[in-house]
């Protein structure tokens, strides 16, 4: 795997750069006409896996102070579900079930799970930027969004459409998203999610992408919560497996009990 | 010497374990944390006029479980307790029941350094077993049958331990089945281990998620054993837990008493809400007509609680509990502070109102813990 930067190629990566450059070109004509939807097709592409499995790393800092949190992730994108178990030693065996849009927590200290709330989803996850609803979202933003294109622009010296989405349902988590996104790569190097009143409520960036499998999956990204003062969150996954199969079971409350 | 009475298998069944730890190097992980909790006990109603004693516990949780759980697990949670001024005078073997049970809180003394009992508690050691239709475990365990944060009319086995600052529970001796149905539904069936007099409970529980709402329902079987005064008592119950603007959750219980015409019903309702990722509030209110047998609550009972986190290092909590029929009062307020990774420091006060083994009406106390 080989990781691409915003603005870097490794030098191993030197022939797949020729090659890339050459399909920039070769694709330009019909890149230029891509609609909103196209491109958020294009995205979903490199993500679309039956499964996905990694470690993750999430660096929550508050000023100076950083607290970090380990886990070990499992997903399964039929039916958007997944499993993580904390591995830090402060958390360690406590893990989240997702199915859907319903989230249970299992505590291993008191044997007990408990069903979080759907008012509770926008809180941060283990006290993060990354809120509950921020991580049970799957590639549903064409069922949540009108998406448009409004311009190209630049970013970390990466070529990329700029595109708006507004929300079109009432249960989407942010009213309006504005999406930087690679022309040639098709991940989305920034996105930034405003309120209802205009209000910018939280930026995600992506520091780092793989190519696995063909796709370019992120593999490190930065979110920022605007509403909380000189707070970010850096989650980084490593040893990322795609498509490797998976027992169903294990995305069960039996399971979430072991 | 209660704890290790009832389990007394308890003990060699962990020296095997820690044995084999030590002799393998291997196989189990560990994790815990060292809690010291230092306290200032007042009382101002004294006739002597206000009265102040040091009290304090320190205290070693070491959790253990193998690393490899395919095929079954092995976990426990062991605690070293060490009391420290009035707390370890009130435990004394000599003292009177009440405050030194407090101050004890179930566990047994193992022996004692200086002035300074050093206690065991062994709060969970089970082992559970994966049958490709069920899983089984066996051992000291925690189970939760109910909803409620506080209140839980039908939990029989592990109540919730209100006068814990964390407001754990202690484990139960059971050997329990789980039968899966399918991802979120299935049955639970528990069996106390008997205890003297041959006296147990037994409880199956059926659950399923239906829409947003995860539901139960749940009979339970208390046998008397030899105690002639008590009568079999038979409970049945429903739970749910979901979503309706705010969390909402609740529990509805009917108990039937062998020799007794009436039935007693026991209710429990509870709300969740969260303003802003900012405030958290929670109440729940505990309706009890349990008149047969001594019971813990009144017939009206409530719990308030409300946090604020500051940001994500600091967060500020207080909670109430009030037995209405008995003017019972408990009250907390707390200050987390997460000073480093793995280091928390709390400040707390607590207020006690009509508990009789508790001579004290506050408590101000410093907490420190480690993790690790």
């Amino acid at each position: 795997m080989r990781a691409l930067t915003g603005n870097q190629f490794t030098a191993e990566g030197t022939a797949m750069r020729t090659l890339s450059l050459i399909a920039l070109l070769a694709g330009a004509v019909a890149a230029a006409s891509l609609s909103g939807e196209q491109i958020l097709d294009k995205m979903d592409g490199n993500r679309d896996h039956r499964t996905v499995t990694a470690d993750a790393r999430m660096e929550i800092h508050i000023g100076d102070e950083v607290r970090s949190k380990n886990m070990r992730i499992k997903g399964m994108t039929d039916g958007n579900r997944s499993i993580v178990e904390f591995t830090n030693p402060e958390d360690e065996g406590t893990k989240y079930l997702m199915l859907e849009d319903n989230l249970w927590i299992y505590f291993p200290q008191e044997q007990e799970v408990v069903r979080i709330s759907g008012h509770m989803l926008k809180d941060g996850m283990m006290g993060s930027d990354v809120s509950y609803e921020d991580a049970l979202e799957a590639d549903q933003l064409r069922n949540k969004y009108d998406v448009s294109v409004v311009g190209e622009q630049t970013y970390n010296e990466r070529p990329c459409y700029v595109l708006e989405l507004n929300a079109t349902t009432r249960d989407a988590p942010y009213y309006k998203r504005k999406m930087w996104v690679d022309k040639e790569t098709f991940v989305a190097w920034k996105e930034e999610m405003f309120a209802k009143s205009g209000k910018l409520l939280k930026e995600a960036t992506v520091l780092a992408a793989d190519t696995i499998g063909g796709r370019h999956f992120p593999v490190k990204t930065k979110m920022e919560d605007k509403l909380r003062r000189n707070s970010h969150t850096i989650f980084e996954m490593t040893n990322v497996e795609l498509d490797k199969p998976l027992d169903e079971d294990m995305f069960s409350m039996r399971y979430l009990r072991r | 010497m209660r704890i290790l009475k009832r389990s007394s298998a308890a003990t060699p069944l962990l020296c095997i374990v820690l044995a084999a730890c030590t002799v393998a190097g291997q196989g189990l992980t560990f994790s815990g944390s060292m809690i010291s909790d230092l306290m200032l006990l007042h009382n101002y109603r004294a006739e002597a006029g206000d009265e102040a004693d040091f009290s304090g516990t320190g205290r070693l949780s070491l959790t253990f479980r193998n690393t490899n759980r395919r095929y079954g697990k092995v976990e426990g949670d062991l605690e070293v307790v060490t009391l420290y001024g009035v707390a370890a005078e009130a435990a004394a073997p000599e003292s009177p029941a009440g405050f030194g049970a407090l101050a004890a809180n179930g566990a047994a003394r193992l022996f004692s350094l200086g002035n300074a009992p050093v206690l065991l508690d062994l709060r969970r050691l089970y082992l559970e077993f994966y049958l490709p239709f069920a899983d089984i475990a066996v051992g000291r365990q925690i189970v939760n049958f109910g909803k409620g944060f506080v209140f839980s009319p039908i939990d029989v086995f592990t109540a919730v331990d209100v006068f814990d600052l964390d407001l754990r529970r202690r484990g139960s001796d059971v050997a329990t089945v789980r039968v899966p149905f399918g991802a979120l539904s299935g049955l639970d069936a528990t069996v106390e281990l008997p205890v003297a007099g041959n006296r147990f409970s037994a409880a199956a529980k059926v659950f399923a998620t239906l829409g947003a709402y995860d539901v139960s329902l749940v009979g339970i079987y208390r046998h008397p054993g030899e105690d002639q005064m008590a009568g079999r008592e038979g409970v049945i119950g429903a739970t749910f837990k979901g979503d309706a603007v705010v969390g909402l959750y609740g529990e509805l219980v009917t108990r039937l008493v062998e020799g007794q015409r009436d039935i007693y019903p026991e209710a429990m309702i509870g709300v969740d809400y969260s303003i802003r990722n900012r405030w958290i509030l929670r109440a729940e209110y505990l309706y009890s007509d349990y008149r047969w047998n001594e019971r813990a609550w009144g017939e009206h009972n409530a719990f308030v609680s409300v946090q604020y986190i500051a940001n994500d290092l600091l967060s500020l909590s207080a909670n109430l509990l009030y037995d209405f029929e008995h003017d019972i009062a408990l009250g907390t307020a707390l200050a987390r502070y997460n000073a480093l990774q793995n280091v928390n420091l709390e400040a707390y006060v607590r207020g006690f109102s009509g508990i009789t083994q508790l001579p004290y009406d506050f408590a101000y106390g410093v907490r420190a813990e480690v993790s690790f």
